[in-house]
């Protein structure tokens, strides 16, 4: 029914809408009027240089250009426009009223130019040379400079401190991200995404940021110390990321399409053996005494006639032809990636708007999957009178995810390659060979074979209301916002007869449909006054959230007819699973601050928060988050005044605390869990004990000190930040395990703690400047941090800390760690006593690390192999630009960290009936310590997860990016006031260590992952 | 005037403030979806959910993989298959170690058991409007389970944690506690209260009886007479109790036992029930999956594909040499209603350069329903000589061409009802306790107090049904007979597949020396420790203190 209203909702309302902004458009492209021509030279105001590449422009229109080499422009303007404006980047910017001058030659006054920026910061905006806390900001440019498909990969690589990991290779497959590590176990290290000003209700992995359209955007504030944080308080423990959408302005109107255009193909295939390299290790794994293939198993045993081996007659015949299949090849296709947006933007003094239209599509190099998705905008601000003020930003999105079939990139990977995948009328062979668990992977691309459609559609539109109050008392303003949020997602899943889930056993089908309905009230009083020397500013805050979800989710077996898909499972003649649920939590919080400065150059700010959660334990839900910092202005103080060096210097330092709650709700009761049992032919349901209910559930707080510099040197030409930070977590929520006795496996506890330090450091710099108009600009960040724990649960006698081996944690040690036996090599031929003696193993398997060189192998001998931590990680983003033209390099990088390559556990299993890692695998004529010897008899290897240890380490050239923008001269000529075009590749290269897929997907790859692709895709941007 | 505005816009304000409940209703947290024990147990009907979950405990033993695995690998009837992971049980080789994942589950899943039968036990005290006479059956219901549960975990890890009393918040600790008291402090006195209180039969069938106490506790007894021989007589008279008290009685035909739809028949005792309804469904996510295990891999042979009456070829379990060479075939009956011969072809054609064990090719034309494959089996397999094999217009295999991969496929669990060939969950019930089980249990235990004819008695009454009719008689033996061999070999011929043997082989300790006799893939490794299995590394490491591994095991 809601899916319908919403449909219902589209065509009636949002469609006219699209229609409307067309007609605009058109209108807009002929209302140009009269026009003169004005010119000057653009000057720096110290040394009377000529500044090239200077922007001048007519406020409130969108006309413009740039001074040339000699600082020269020259800029025909509508009749009507009244004031010039002229920035440069290092230098302040400039309002000059043209009058009836035709001449208007500039100075520009160097400035610590973006001193005056205003940046938002939670519950307010400053100015960021106010700015006391560690908050790192993106402008619509930074995220727009390359095209991606949502917010969260625009920032990756530009934040000192921010570590955003890919999630896969499928398109709409959402990144994961990391402000300053991890602080959690048991809980999510998620940051609260705030859009709007709105709080989200939902994780970045249910929606949040991936609905919006990233050329919406008009900045990303992320605030990672705690001072600036606390005033989110429960929700702000894994940094805060503040989205603004862009908002109408006055003036003439604009529209701007925007679009690109690409193919994708996949960055790596994996090396896996061939037909005859297949046939060899399917003879190895086969050594019997005598070798009789009825005789017994034996690593120094002789290989049985081929006869004996190979029973296929398609092994036979591809052995004796030389014939070999590589299905990854026959997977892999060319894929494309596509965007469209369309936004317009003006208004008049009492109301503005923007409004766009985007869509955004991605076709996989697999054939069945690809991601679509519609967004609409509507942004408006209206001016009811001088007291009131109003305005919405309205977002409407449709997201369509073809995740396709899991298991065709694991049967691409697994099939033998002997097996023929066509037959000789070139049919598909469900099975290409007689093995009836080896399907064909081009069987899960047949049209229709596995549909797993994933829809999710959402409305979110904070509304508010501001209200002066100067009328009160003066500084005194009041703002309410309300915003709605609803979510509704559709999973419609389908698996056809002939695919790996069905084996040709009938097609089978499942529905899932969710909706979450959120609502967040917030009411903000804001106060400022001049006191002393300094402004006194005062935000109180009260705030409600919540969020309830409900699904339900119906499987059937045995479909009639396939072209049904899931649309009409009434029909199946086995009725499956039938579930749904209900998850509410709701958060009420009070917050109030006070910012105070002397003279500009001493600089404070206090908060405190009180949040109160539905999720925790009674008696325990409320807890308060107090923030403070304090910023000195060094390039304020008069022994500064004859430095020629800095141009600006401040120190900041901060301390906050700041909590999380982001557990699922109801743990604090001890659930039960539905049972299945029948007395004779009656169902006996019943309720098992499932969780402990545990009444003392309560805040994980982290306290967080940071200490940092932001300067800036020569002009502007150098400028940054540095931070330190340390940060300490107590009372983590954590799943912890439980001995089995219990008759639990774990419990949800606030128990142990944990310490994380770390450093960062950026700087934008202007290299080349030169007077031919040539610039380069470098940015680069890094970070690095160290986690470790440093209290559990289990304590000894004295009371000292004890290590939890049972949950793989370590005082001292990141909260994940690998913990396990440690590979050194292959038992070789000679070495039949010591295998024996040692870890009970003959020859060819793998031999461990005897840590403790007691002469046998015992669970002492595990130790910490390594963690997913990074040494450190961060960007480099070159910007070369000439001309019109522009290049730019993003490379991104992370360094010292493990990968568990689950992958290996599925392809390196030398198993010999799968196909496998072309690996220097040992043999009794072969002796290799790389991989242990090929056996039949054990689907993997003793201790074969001591193969799939990685150094995740990788450096990537994650973007490069070559634009033109149309020179004036010929802009002119044309009904635009702007337009550049690009070429754009993505993931051209990467360097690692890990040999088989992108090393970025998380620290645990897996088979099921597919490729990430590569991307040449070409762009243009165009105001009108 | 303008105050008068004000004054509104601040009342609008107030009213958005108010919107609002009061704090302490708006964070109260109210589990719809969700139900808890400090809510439900406290009912009448919580408390009878509270006891189906302690039967459904369980079910992930009896019917899955793990069970049938624990209790035929690396016995003397059967060995290691082609397919599949835990192999290392079969070979008691060093992938037998506290790592394993079976061990761990079953140690998991039982103390689970455990724990929700100590819930009920605890809780029901204070339930108010419980009638008392359902509360005591229910009592005795589940101390019977957990009995049971302590039983298997006893059998299989030798010393381990005692506990009767819930888990309430968080318990790191665990003791270790000798069998004996074990045995004392929980298994007898339970099944002596659940024989005092329960009723002779249910009219929920598969809720526990008195008859199925009785086993039990018999074959506790008889479990305890190797270390504690007056505990032979216990288990002849709970036995006793058991054939002569109730109506039970054996099917006249073995075959019977195997009817889908026949499961509540006269020689059932206690069974772990699945419900059609719920496999099918998936609601039910393990039943009966002994269909998957015992099967050769007949769907890759010409003219045949894998189907539904055919099974799902698994081929996790081979018989060994020993056990085939168990039976007369001419004068017993079991192994011809427990195994299957012969496969007809159901994927009709004309198959070219058919190449098979190294005989010719060639090219064969099958019809729908002809015969594909063929094992004679044991007894027979002479008859059938290369040269004859090669003119048979279909495959034959013989025991000198058994591998991994073929062998005699044991049909008793197959299930033609499922509703897919795919689907892995079966709807038979798991049999865990039956008549003809409480005969040989008894037979062991009068042969333990040197009643050889009694013991003969018993072991005939097994005999006699199952011979072909007219061949009773040569079925038979006297007491002379009677050797603990024999009787172990009987209880092979009769219970092969129930989930009995590596139990009975541990019992009677001739694990190791029948294991290094007649199972070629575990003879060379297995060691006198191999009697239990390892404790499971989890619990050790989770456990504060640790918890001691059992000894020959890494980490003893």
């Amino acid at each position: 029914m809601k899916i319908n209203y919403l449909s219902k909702l589209w065509s009636k309302h949002l469609y006219p809408l699209g229609m409307a902004v067309f007609l605009m458009i058109g209108m807009a492209t002929i209302s140009q009027g009269q026009s003169r021509t004005i010119s000057g030279t653009v000057t720096d105001g110290n040394g009377d240089e000529p500044l090239i590449g200077a922007t001048i422009s007519v406020l409130g229109t969108s006309v413009g250009t740039i001074s040339d080499i000699d600082g020269n422009y020259s800029l025909e303007v509508p009749n009507n426009s009244s004031v010039l404006q002229v920035s440069y980047v290092g230098y302040t910017t400039q309002d000059i009223t043209i009058g009836n001058q035709s001449t208007i030659n500039i100075r520009l006054l160097a400035d610590s130019k973006t001193l005056d920026e205003i940046i938002v910061v939670g519950y307010g905006t400053q100015r960021k040379r106010d700015v006391t806390a560690s908050i790192a900001t993106l402008s619509s440019e930074d995220i727009n400079a390359i095209p991606v498909a949502n917010g969260v990969d625009a920032m990756k690589g530009q934040v000192a401190g921010v570590d955003i990991q890919a999630g896969g290779g499928r398109p709409g497959q959402n990144p994961s991200i990391q402000i300053r590590g991890r602080r959690s176990i048991g809980a999510s290290n998620d940051p609260l995404y705030v859009i709007d000003g709105i709080p989200q209700t939902s994780s970045a992995g249910e929606g949040a940021i991936f609905d919006i359209n990233p050329q919406d955007i008009k900045s990303m504030e992320i605030l990672k110390d705690a001072a600036a944080t606390a005033i989110y308080g429960s929700r702000g423990a894994n940094g805060v990321i503040i989205i603004s959408t862009k908002r109408g302005s006055t003036g003439k109107t604009t529209v701007t399409y925007d679009a690109f255009y690409g193919t994708t193909s996949p960055t790596s295939t994996v090396d896996m053996m061939n037909g005859e390299e297949f046939a060899a290790l399917k003879r190895e794994s086969r050594r019997r005494v005598g070798g009789d293939i009825t005789g017994a198993v034996a690593w120094d045993g002789q290989l049985p006639a081929d006869a004996q081996i190979f029973e296929d007659a398609v092994e036979i015949e591809s052995i004796a032809q030389g014939r070999s299949t590589d299905y990854q090849d026959l997977i892999f296709g060319n894929g494309w990636k596509t965007n469209h947006q369309i936004s317009i933007n003006g208004g008049s003094e009492s109301t503005q708007f923007n409004f766009s239209l985007g869509y955004f599509g991605e076709q996989s190099f697999i054939s069945n999957m690809d991601f679509t998705r519609l967004t609409g905008r509507i942004n408006l601000d209206h001016k009811i009178s001088n007291i009131f003020k109003t305005g919405i930003s309205f977002l409407a999105t449709n997201s369509t995810q073809n995740w396709g079939s899991d298991e065709t990139m694991g049967e691409a990977l697994s099939n033998n390659p002997l097996g023929v995948p066509y037959d000789a009328d070139g049919n598909l062979r469900f099975l290409p060979t007689n093995d009836g668990i080896r399907t064909n992977p081009l069987n899960e691309l047949v049209d229709n074979a596995i549909v797993d459609e994933r829809k999710a559609t959402r409305l979110f539109a904070p509304i508010y209301l501001d209200v002066n109050l100067n009328s009160l008392t003066d500084g005194l303003n009041f703002r309410s916002t309300f915003g709605p949020d609803i979510r509704i997602r559709r999973v419609g899943e389908f698996r056809a007869s002939l695919t790996n889930d069905n084996r040709g056993g009938p097609a089978d089908a499942a529905i899932e449909n969710g909706t979450d309905l959120g609502y967040t009230l917030e009411n903000l009083l804001t106060y400022s006054k001049p006191v002393g020397s300094g402004t006194l500013k005062v935000t109180l805050l009260q705030s409600i959230q919540s969020l309830r979800d409900e699904f339900s989710r119906v499987e059937v077996l045995n479909l009639p007819y396939e072209s049904q898909l899931f649309y009409n499972i009434g029909t199946a003649e086995v009725k499956g699973n039938l579930s749904s649920g209900l998850e509410e939590w709701t958060l009420a919080s009070f917050m109030g601050r006070l910012n105070y400065d002397i003279g500009g150059k001493y600089l404070f700010q206090a908060s405190m928060r009180a949040d109160g959660s539905s999720r925790l334990a009674e008696g325990n839900k409320w807890a308060y988050f107090p923030g403070i910092s304090f910023g000195w202005r060094i390039i304020d103080e008069p022994f500064m005044a004859d430095n020629n060096l800095f141009d600006d210097l401040k120190l900041r330092a901060s301390y906050g605390e700041v909590g999380n709650t982001s557990i699922d709700p109801y743990q604090t009761l001890g659930g039960l869990e539905r049972t299945t049992y029948a007395y004779g032919d009656a169902a006996a349901f019943g309720f098992a004990l499932d969780e402990i209910p545990n009444s003392d559930l309560g805040w994980e707080v982290s306290k967080t000190i940071d200490i940092g510099i932001d300067y800036s040197i020569l002009n502007g030409r150098f400028n940054g930040s540095f931070d330190w930070f340390s940060t300490k977590t107590s009372d983590i929520l954590l799943a912890r395990n439980l001995p089995y006795t219990s008759g639990y496996t774990n419990i949800l506890q606030n128990v142990g703690s944990t310490a994380t330090s770390g450093v960062e450091f950026n700087i934008n710099a202007g290299v080349i400047n030169n007077q031919d108009g040539f610039s380069w600009n470098i940015g680069f960040n890094i970070a690095g941090y160290k986690e470790e724990i440093t209290e559990l649960a289990l304590k000894d006698e004295a009371g000292n800390a004890l290590n939890d081996v049972g949950n793989g944690w370590f005082i001292g040690s990141p909260i994940e760690v690998w913990f396990d036996y440690e590979f050194d090599g292959i038992y070789q031929s000679n070495e039949i006593d010591i295998a024996s003696s040692r870890e009970a193993k003959v020859p060819g398997e793998i031999k461990l690390v005897d840590q403790d060189g007691n002469g046998v192998i015992t669970p002492d001998d595990r130790i910490i192999l390594g963690s997913d931590v990074p040494d450190f990680y961060g960007g480099i983003r070159n910007n070369f630009s000439y001309g019109g033209f522009g290049l730019d390099l993003y490379i991104y990088y992370r360094q010292g960290h493990m990968i568990r390559s689950r992958f290996h556990d599925s392809n390196n299993s030398l198993f010999a009936r799968y196909n496998n890692l072309d690996v220097d695998y040992w043999t009794v004529d072969n002796p290799s310590n790389e991989a242990p010897r090929p056996n039949e008899n054990q689907e993997r290897p003793r201790d074969g997860s001591t193969l799939t240890y990685f150094d995740g380490s990788y450096i990537k050239l994650r973007n490069v990016s070559l634009s033109y923008s149309l020179p004036t001269s010929v802009i002119e000529n044309l009904p635009v006031s702007n337009l550049r075009f690009y070429i754009s590749g993505e993931n051209l290269w990467f360097g690692t260590s890990y040999e088989t897929f992108d090393p970025e997907a998380g620290n645990e790859i897996d088979d099921s992952d597919v490729p990430s692709s590569r991307s040449i895709l070409f762009g243009l941007k165009a105001s009108f | 005037m303008k105050m008068k505005k004000i004054s509104l816009y601040i009342l609008s304000l107030l009213l958005v403030l108010c919107v609002n409940q009061s704090c302490s209703d708006f964070l109260e947290e109210t589990p719809i979806a969700d139900v808890s024990a400090a809510t439900y147990y406290t009912t009448a009907q919580g408390l009878e959910d509270a006891v189906k979950a302690t039967y459904a405990a369980s079910k992930t033993y009896f019917g899955p993989e793990r069970g049938f695995t624990m209790n035929s690998f690396g016995t003397d009837i059967y060995r290691v298959g082609a397919d599949g992971s835990h192999k290392g049980i079969g070979f008691y080789d060093g992938r037998l170690n506290p790592s394993e994942s079976y061990f761990r589950d079953t140690w998991r899943d039982f103390y689970r058991g455990i724990n929700q039968a100590n819930a009920v036990i605890n809780r029901s005290e204070s339930i108010e409007g419980l009638d008392a006479d359902v509360k005591n059956a229910r009592i005795a219901e589940v101390r019977f389970l957990r009995a049971m549960y302590y039983f298997i975990l006893v059998q299989t890890y030798g010393d381990i944690h005692l506990s009767l009393e819930e888990t309430e918040g968080v318990e790191i600790e665990a003791n270790r506690t000798s069998q004996s008291d074990i045995y004392d402090q929980a298994i007898i006195p339970d099944l002596e209260f659940a024989i005092a209180n329960l009723p002779d039969s249910q009219s929920d069938f598969g809720r526990a009886t008195k008859p199925a106490a009785e086993f039990l506790l018999g074959k506790v007894q008889m479990r305890r007479a190797y270390s504690n021989p007056s505990a032979a007589a216990e288990a002849e008279r709970n036995m006793s109790n058991v054939i002569n008290n109730y109506d039970f009685a054996l099917l006249p035909d073995f075959a019977d036992l195997w009817i889908i739809g026949n499961e509540q028949n006269s020689e059932i005792i206690f069974s772990i029930q699945n419900n059609k309804a719920q496999v099918d469904e998936g609601l039910d996510g393990q039943g009966h999956r002994g269909h998957l295990y015992f099967l050769m891999e007949y769907d890759r042979f010409p003219g045949m594909l894998r189907d539904i009456t055919n099974g799902r070829p698994w081929k996790r379990f081979r018989p060994t040499n020993y056990f085939l060479d168990l039976w007369d075939r001419d004068v017993d009956a079991r192994y011809d209603k427990s195994y299957k011969h012969e496969w007809l072809a159901n994927n009709p054609g004309t198959y070219n350069n058919v190449q098979t064990f190294g005989i010719n090719t060639k090219t064969v034309t099958f019809e729908a329903g002809d015969r594909a494959i063929f094992i004679p089996g044991p007894g027979q397999d002479e008859e059938w000589t290369d040269e004859r094999q090669a003119e048979a217009d279909f495959w034959v295999i013989t025991r000198d061409e058994y591998t991994e991969k073929l062998f005699p496929s044991m049909n008793k669990w197959i299930d033609d009802t499922r509703p897919n060939r795919q689907h892995t969950q079966g709807q038979r019930d798991f049999i865990y306790m039956r008549l003809a089980d409480a005969y040989l249990i008894r037979a062991e235990a009068r042969m333990m107090q040197g009643n050889m004819s009694g013991a003969a008695e018993d072991m005939n009454a097994v005999r006699r049904r199952g011979a072909w009719p007219g061949m009773e008689d040569a079925n038979m033996i006297t007491a002379a007979d009677v050797s603990l061999d024999l009787l172990l070999d009987d209880r092979a011929k009769e219970l092969v597949g129930e989930c009995h043997r590596w139990n009975d082989l541990v019992r009677t300790g001739k694990l190791v020396e029948r294991v290094r006799l007649y199972n070629d893939d575990a003879s060379p490794n297995i060691q006198d420790y191999h009697t239990v299995r390892p404790i499971p590394q989890d619990q050790i490491d989770r456990t504060s203190g640790g918890y001691a591994q059992n000894p020959g095991y890494p980490g003893s």
